[in-house]
């Protein structure tokens, strides 16, 4: 299964070294740029099979953009040369139907009736339906083992519904709504410290590239870790916040595990590609002391560290 | 200056004194300071070929009989009169087992002339990278062997992608064509001529503005100058869908 595909080949490198040949399902959490650019081209190889998509349908999305455009012809020509099935109906009705094997899948959210109006409408609550509070969540549970939470860019507003539902939201891992930042600006903090309450997590991970705007933002970092103090942190990429300048030419950077991890050729990388085994659950790479290592090596002041006030 | 062993092992081509070099450059003077700053690097041998083939074949010939690697300038028809450029060169050189790295000064070349035979060119430096620091030849040419050898790297690996044709243009008389790339930098546009889509499209260029076309892409490439495109096709038509229309 896949989740999400931004515009970055690594994804398309991470996919051949770990020899996967066919995924069950590719599911798109909600239609921004940085979680569904990459589909074309994973959709439009050949040589990769796919039995089924979901990705919801989203009004607030210009088809006439190029963007829409190659996306909605790749599905096209899936559909059409690969019999590809593709299905819009990806909300907590769902419920557990991906799960395979010894694994538990659950869509939990976006809730059926906000799906129904989908990004662009009006919610039943007479609140605006944005494409992050349409996105999915998901939780995946290893029998025996531990879970891990994906809510892709889910918003306030998602969560404020999953929680009025009563939706039980833990898990082992989380990976934090939209890469450690919310639109919610000012409330952060506070954003941050419910939604670590809700999940009560033992790790958090972000998956952040590395811009001009800090993600995480130091707000979140500091709720999060207010709620869960003794959780282990990983950022995907070093975040300019933490180190103003990449890893020093004359510095090796030996913590990553084996699969391509955006911002290495840059020295930009943090945590990198992570590898986490559910059956732990726990981090197989990198491996934790090497990665605090390289943050020893390369962060003036990592967010990661800072004193919670 | 010579390069030490330690650079060497890092250039990865073995014993440089093995190595003879041939530039191929219409600018002769151009050519003569390259091989200066060859030779000063400690390759065994540079040797300065006139650019003075009309024929394709012949200039190969020439390379071949000189040297075991090559680097050749792009444009040759200013001070000469070639009937075939330095990516025709390269491509030929490599398709017969010789490394060679192109040289071009000009940027819109890379989109226009270049591109068509990007997949065949492991190896390609602008003139200012050159003039920067002529060690790059040396680390190019060994690019050049590694992908000869073991295939294509990591970020000239092709995976199959839509490409929408955004506008039409006018180069140097020659009708060209700006695309986005799917999932690759969104915010990018990659010029390339519109022959590259075949007869139909050549002929009547401007029906492929907003067109999507498929296309094996390195999508690991970094800068739009160094993405090729293969195996470019139109936009399949799902001829079942229209076989359920009623009449």
């Amino acid at each position: 299964m896949l989740i999400d595909a931004p515009a970055d080949p690594t994804l398309l490198f991470a996919i051949k070294d770990l020899g996967i040949e066919k995924f069950d399902f590719v599911v798109i959490s909600h239609r921004d740029r940085d979680h569904v650019a990459g589909l074309p081209a994973v959709i439009s190889t050949q040589s990769l099979e796919i039995e089924e998509i979901f990705i919801p349908a989203d009004a607030t999305k210009n088809a006439a953009s190029h963007q829409s455009k190659s996306l909605i012809a790749s599905l096209a020509d899936a559909k059409r040369s690969k019999r590809i099935k593709v299905s819009r109906d990806l909300d907590d009705a769902v419920g557990d139907a991906l799960s395979g094997g010894r694994f538990k899948i659950e869509v939990l959210g976006p809730l059926f009736e906000d799906a129904m109006t989908g990004p662009g409408g009006v919610a039943q609550d007479g609140k605006m339906i944005s494409s992050n509070s349409a996105s999915a969540v998901i939780r995946i549970s290893c029998d025996d083992g531990g879970s891990i939470l994906l809510p892709g860019d889910a918003d306030q507003r998602s969560f404020e519904a999953l929680e009025a539902r009563g939706v039980d939201l833990t898990a082992d891992i989380l990976v934090f709504p939209h890469h450690g930042r919310n639109a919610t600006v000012g409330h952060e903090r506070g954003f941050a410290r419910w939604i670590t309450e809700l999940v009560s997590p033992g790790q958090v991970y972000f998956s952040v590239g590395r811009g001009a705007i800090a993600r995480p933002s130091p707000e979140v970092l500091l709720g999060m870790r207010e709620a869960a103090p003794n959780a282990y942190i990983a950022c995907t990429q070093l975040c300019a916040e933490c180190a103003p300048e990449p890893l020093a030419e004359n510095r090796t950077i030996g913590h990553l595990g084996g699969l391509p991890s955006s911002g290495a050729a840059l020295r930009t990388c943090c945590a990198g590609t992570l590898h986490i085994d559910l059956n732990g659950p726990s981090l197989r790479a990198p491996d934790p002391r090497e990665h605090q290592k390289f943050i020893d090596a390369v962060a003036v002041d990592p967010m990661c560290r800072r004193a919670v006030a | 200056m010579t390069v030490g062993s330690a650079e060497e092992a890092a250039i990865g081509l073995g014993d440089l004194a093995d190595l003879t070099i041939a530039i191929y450059d219409d600018n002769r003077e151009e050519a003569l300071s390259l091989e200066i700053e060859l030779g000063d690097l400690g390759v065994g041998g540079v040797v300065v070929l006139p650019a003075e083939h009309r024929d394709l074949e012949a200039a190969l010939q020439a390379v071949r009989d000189h040297a075991n690697a090559a680097v050749c300038d792009h444009v040759l028809r200013i001070h000469a009169d070639a009937e075939f450029s330095g990516a025709e060169m390269i491509e030929g050189l490599v398709a017969a087992d010789t490394p060679g790295v192109l040289v071009t000064a000009f940027a819109a070349d890379v989109g226009m002339d270049i591109r068509p035979h990007l997949p065949s060119i492991p190896a390609f430096i602008r003139r200012s990278q050159l003039s920067e620091d002529p060690l790059i030849v040396l680390e190019e040419l060994n690019n050049c062997r590694v992908e000869m050898l073991h295939g294509r790297p990591a970020h000239r690996e092709a995976f199959r992608t839509p490409i929408y044709i955004e506008r039409i243009a006018t180069i140097n008389g020659e009708h060209a064509l700006d695309a986005r790339i799917g999932s690759w930098q969104l915010d990018e546009v990659i010029q390339f001529p519109a022959r590259m889509l075949g007869e139909h499209w050549a002929d009547s260029p401007d029906e492929a503005v907003g067109q999507i076309f498929f296309a094996h892409v390195n999508l690991g490439a970094r800068k739009p100058e160094e993405l090729f495109l293969e195996q470019l096709e139109p936009e399949p038509v799902d001829t079942q869908e229209a076989e359920l229309h009623f009449s």
